[in-house]
């Protein structure tokens, strides 16, 4: 009885703690499982090599101990930085309180379904091993697409909280100078200018990107829309800056 | 006869009960006020966080990390693994 109750404590604990992870918590263990991951990959080229070489029983067996086991890193690995990727999304974004029935870029769906690959890693013949790893492989170029449209997401979401501040900044200014001279008003009209532009192309992306949600998969080049509104934006800034420190 | 006072099973209780408390706040802590109902449409729109207040000082800091954007945050960069891991033919 009191094992059940201990048992029931950790677990309680336990959860807890994966409740509570941040994204800084789930980069870390990406990271470590990155590790691990490299330390059995190069055990695995080894003892592939070994057997190549020698054709023995004892080679054999350890190709496939090796081999199953940079499986399961790889997987691992794959895992961690999808839950930092869900994570960082959750943070940046307002996606942590989206209602429950709603998921987002089939992120919980594919850690899912690769930790439910509980055959992984448990070969015990090259050709099994080899179906195993090909089967997980496949996944990988519509797993590709998600996680550049889930990076993108994040890019484009900090790229109009830096938009948002500018647009304060430009405010504030000209409430401080009511009647600017001519040259201000110049300088000004082109802040705004570059400011509605970075925000127009911004927005464009993000319509790509809403597509990709309802299941449009494009073969758009998001990271070229926002870093013409990331152009856009850095010179309106610099020249508000500038403005800012004339007397 | 006395019964026996086992500290065990006096602590147990409480730390059973701030655990699951603990649970239930950090579940319902990130959920909206109307988190039952379903979305009406879809895709759920990005709504985009405040911006930060400013102040005249802020705004070379605020340079300086729109200068230092990357759309492809290296941070987020995926891992670089083996995608042909195989083993040759017995």
């Amino acid at each position: 009885m009191k094992k059940l109750a201990l048992g029931i404590i950790v677990f309680l604990l336990g959860a807890t703690v994966v409740a509570a992870q941040s994204a800084g918590d789930l980069f870390n263990s990406a990271v470590n499982y990155g590790t691990s991951y490299r330390t059995a990959y190069l055990a695995y080229v080894q003892a592939k090599n070994q057997y190549q070489q020698y054709h023995t029983g004892v080679t054999r067996v350890e190709a496939i101990s090796k081999t199953n086991d940079v499986l399961v890193k790889r997987n691992q690995w794959v895992i961690a930085y999808l839950k930092f990727l869900r994570q960082t999304l959750a943070e940046v974004t307002n996606i942590a309180t989206y209602p429950q029935t709603v998921t987002y870029l089939d992120l919980e769906k594919n850690i899912a379904a690769l930790e439910g690959l509980t055959s992984l890693g448990g070969g015990d013949n090259f050709a099994a091993i080899n179906t195993a790893s090909q089967d997980w492989e496949k996944q990988m170029t519509q797993m590709d697409r998600m996680v550049l449209a889930a990076r993108m997401q994040v890019s484009s979401t900090r790229l109009a909280n830096f938009q948002d501040q500018l647009a304060g900044y430009l405010d504030a200014y000209r409430q401080e100078h009511a009647t600017p001279s001519a040259s201000q008003k110049t300088t000004l009209d082109l802040i705004g200018e570059k400011l509605n532009s970075s925000v127009q192309l911004r927005q464009q992306t993000d319509a790509l990107l809403a597509k990709y949600r309802t299941g449009f998969v494009s073969n758009a080049n998001y990271a070229q829309g926002l870093n013409d509104s990331h152009q856009a934006l850095v010179e309106s800034a610099k020249l508000l800056n500038e403005l800012s420190r004339q007397p | 006869m006395k019964p026996k006072l086992n500290i065990f099973w006096l602590i147990l209780p409480s730390v059973v009960f701030i655990l699951l408390v603990s649970l239930v706040v950090l579940r319902f802590s990130r959920r909206p006020e109307n988190s039952t109902e379903a979305p009406a449409v879809s895709p759920t729109p990005i709504v985009y966080p405040a911006p930060t207040p400013i102040s005249v000082q802020g705004l070379p800091s605020l340079v300086k990390q729109i200068d230092g954007w990357q759309a492809n945050d290296p941070r987020l960069a995926p891992p670089v693994v083996d995608r042909k891991i195989s083993l040759p033919e017995e």
